[in-house]
């Protein structure tokens, strides 16, 4: 089997959107749409697998060893390079914000009142140490963290089904089609993040365009669920106001006669989405960097630091400087995490999805121009 | 060489986990010794914010340390809670296995305030069991003379005994939250003291504005059957005990008009010797008076929500979400109800052959 494989991609793709999805999606959702918020993901769908089928036919005219990067440089060499290298620092910056915001989630649901700074200096170090790794083994270390995450996942939204007050989910009005495009959008920000971003390091043999198509429609059908337990516990206003409703549910959730509270344990395990999150992160940004610097081929001297190092510290530096600059308090994280990063990631991704587009449209193989 | 470096790294970063294990004092603050804390069960509010009364009782404990009953007065929920643990002694008070929130009369004309303050609590539960208390202060419950020597076990009785024969069970502070802040009112469940022991009285209507009062007797019974069903009341109709087994309720507006239907199902319990239950019509005359008792309770449950205008039954909200075209400017002041009730009576207990001879 060629690795990286389609599961190993969607496995991936689950395990560092939980973390996004539960942090922002609940909360988002019920802001922007209220009741009708639950709809919000599954208004999604169609886009997120038209996005997947775009990306899927653009990455079936790669060679072996390329990702989504090599393209668009081998589409558009001088655009292609300036953005790979922007888009780098997009994801190095979004590596120190997702420590940042697993940090404060810590904080919030266990270590009240601690110093975000030695959750953001392990959480570091553990992405780096990764990220300097092959990006196999990130792959199969995010195989082995789904099947625990849906474990942990499963109880909780049995257990948040079963106490949701399925009036709130209504009623679904003409006066919300303007929230629930919002929210649809928000939630595709999401998905399109893992969709386009996976394929940077999609560098396996050309698969069928349609081979995530299915797997975008799960996503969003999950980001629905997690949304009706948390709205049918809430409602839309006190979901709104909450900093983060999915944990104040899993705060309040206690599986009868197993265990009262499962907040520290869930906490915990969210520890793996946040670590393959910053460490995929990092990787990504790393490989865009050296290909925007033209670095990704040749070899190194003898005895010199090789340059997949340096460019991946390069990012941590620059995804450490933003954990700590980027929100010193809880507020403007709020404001970063929910209206700040939101926008940026859907411009990020709508122009990467836009240099895809040319990939994806275009009939002949790109020429060899780098 | 290089391979025996990256053996020592990763031996050392495996190392450097066992401080992280959380099991002793380590390099995080987040440790806590089990034997010396002093696991808070339930607190106790009075007075308004700014100036508030907060008392705290632990709960039985294992090693035979005495419980401890503690009230502070201070500013703020925060404060008060800093200055309790400053006179906990050796032990270090615990907060976050709280399971009962009492809240006195005065505390209870500020219960919207109070809410939010346990919503943005990092500390406390919000599905958190609310009691108001209605004929005392909510120290006197916890740290009272008479009070009950494990309070949160006699909140807990009250809590089991509120669920099982109603009117309701307790309401936790989020649905609390929630009811205020969709439907501007809630119920939450009221207490007495007797004898020191919290015992059932009712709902303490909560509203944004502060306690629009309490609903007692028929109009607790009737708002606890529209909110959450029957919960195995007895009923004793002209010497025949009945148990409501179950409860539905349906509500609309139709034109000005709010229709609630209500149809309860309940048991035969007890009859006494001769009773004359054998024919049709004696069971459909008793099923009659069942529907009238209950269509009683609930008029006096919606009653009291015109006199106070609180939606405490959360109409309004219901009909926004099932009838969004007609619920435009629902108040319970303005609107008029027409109750129906139906009653079904079912030898629930399977009698062979009733003693009093009545349907199998």
């Amino acid at each position: 089997m060629t690795e990286p494989s389609s599961r190993q991609l969607r496995a991936l793709g689950f395990v560092m959107l939980l973390s996004p999805a539960t942090r922002l999606l609940p909360g988002a959702a019920a802001r922007e749409a209220g009741h009708a918020g639950w709809l919000a993901p599954l208004l999604a769908i169609p886009f997120s697998i038209l996005v997947s089928l775009l990306v899927g036919r653009a990455m079936s005219k790669k060679e072996p060893g390329e990702g989504l990067g090599e393209l668009v440089i081998r589409r558009s060499p001088c655009v292609g390079r300036a953005f790979c290298g922007l888009y780098a620092l997009y994801l190095a910056l979004y590596a120190g914000f997702a420590l940042r915001s697993a940090a404060s989630r810590f904080i919030y649901t266990i270590y009240t009142g601690a110093s975000p700074l030695l959750f953001v200096g392990t959480g570091l170090a553990l992405a780096l140490i990764a990220a300097l790794g092959r990006p196999v083994r990130l792959l199969r270390t995010a195989e082995l963290f789904r099947p625990l995450l849906i474990l942990t996942l499963l109880p909780i939204l049995a257990a948040g089904l079963a106490q949701a007050d399925l009036l709130e989910l209504l009623p679904v009005t003409a006066g919300d089609a303007g929230g629930l495009a919002r929210g649809a959008l928000i939630s595709l920000g999401t998905l399109g993040f893992a969709i386009l971003n996976t394929a940077v390091l999609d560098t396996g043999e050309a698969r069928p365009a349609g081979a995530m198509a299915g797997w975008c429609a799960r996503e969003c059908v999950f980001f629905s669920a997690i949304i009706v337990c948390v709205l049918g516990r809430f409602g839309p206003e006190l979901s709104g106001a909450l900093t983060y409703p999915f944990f104040a549910l899993v705060r309040n959730t206690g599986l009868s006669g197993v265990a009262e509270r499962i907040e520290a344990l869930v906490t915990a395990l969210w520890v793996l989405s946040d670590f393959v999150l910053s460490a995929f992160s990092l990787m990504a940004a790393s490989r865009l960097l050296r290909l925007s610097l033209g670095l990704a081929r040749g070899p190194s001297r003898p005895g010199s630091v090789p340059p997949r190092t340096l460019a991946t510290c390069a990012c941590a530096a620059a995804a450490l400087a933003c954990a700590l600059m980027a929100a010193p308090d809880s507020r403007t994280l709020r404001y970063v995490s929910d209206t700040l990063v939101v926008w940026v990631n859907l411009g990020m991704c709508g122009a990467l999805l836009l240099l895809t587009l040319r990939c994806a449209l275009s009939s002949a193989p790109p020429s060899c121009s780098s | 060489m290089r391979r025996g470096v990256k053996r020592l790294c990763i031996a050392a970063l495996a190392a450097a986990l066992a401080a992280l294990s959380g099991c002793a004092e380590s390099i995080y603050d987040n440790y806590r010794d089990v034997g010396s804390l002093q696991i808070v069960q339930a607190i106790g509010i009075d007075g308004e914010p700014g100036a508030l009364t907060l008392s705290a009782a632990t709960g039985a404990d294992a090693s035979g340390r005495p419980p401890l009953r503690l009230k502070c007065e201070a500013a703020s929920l925060d404060e008060a809670m800093l200055r309790l643990e400053s006179m906990a002694g050796a032990g270090e008070l615990f907060f976050a296995g709280t399971g009962a929130v009492v809240l006195g009369p005065t505390a209870a004309e500020s219960a919207a305030q109070w809410l939010d303050a346990l919503t943005r609590s990092k500390v406390f539960r919000l599905d958190t069991g609310v009691y108001v208390l209605k004929n005392a202060a909510a120290s006197e419950l916890l740290c009272g003379k008479n009070a009950p020597e494990d309070v949160f076990a006699s909140l807990e009785a009250l809590s089991r005994r509120l669920r099982r024969t109603g009117p309701a069970p307790a309401a936790s502070g989020d649905a609390l939250a929630r009811g205020l802040i969709e439907s501007g009112a809630a119920l939450a469940a009221a207490v007495e003291l007797s004898d020191g022991e919290p015992q059932p009285a009712g709902f303490a209507v909560l509203a944004s504005d502060g306690l629009a009062g309490y609903l007692e007797g028929g109009a607790a019974s009737g708002a606890g059957l529209l909110l959450s069903g029957a919960q195995g009341e007895y009923l004793t109709l002209d010497g025949v005990t009945l148990e409501l087994m179950s409860a539905g309720a349906s509500s609309k507006p139709e034109g000005g008009t709010v229709c609630v239907e209500v149809c309860v199902k309940a048991g035969m319990v007890e009859a006494p010797a001769g009773s004359s239950l054998g024919s049709d019509a004696a069971w459909e005359e008793l099923e009659g008076r069942l529907a009238s008792v209950i269509r009683g309770r609930v008029e006096a449950a919606l009653g009291a929500s015109a006199r106070m205008d609180a939606d405490f039954l959360a109409l309004g909200r219901r009909f926004e979400a099932l009838f969004p075209g007609e619920a435009a400017g629902f108040s319970p002041a303005r609107a008029l109800y027409e109750v129906t009730a139906a009653a079904e009576i079912v030898n629930a207990r399977e009698y062979a052959d009733s003693p009093y001879g009545g349907k199998p």
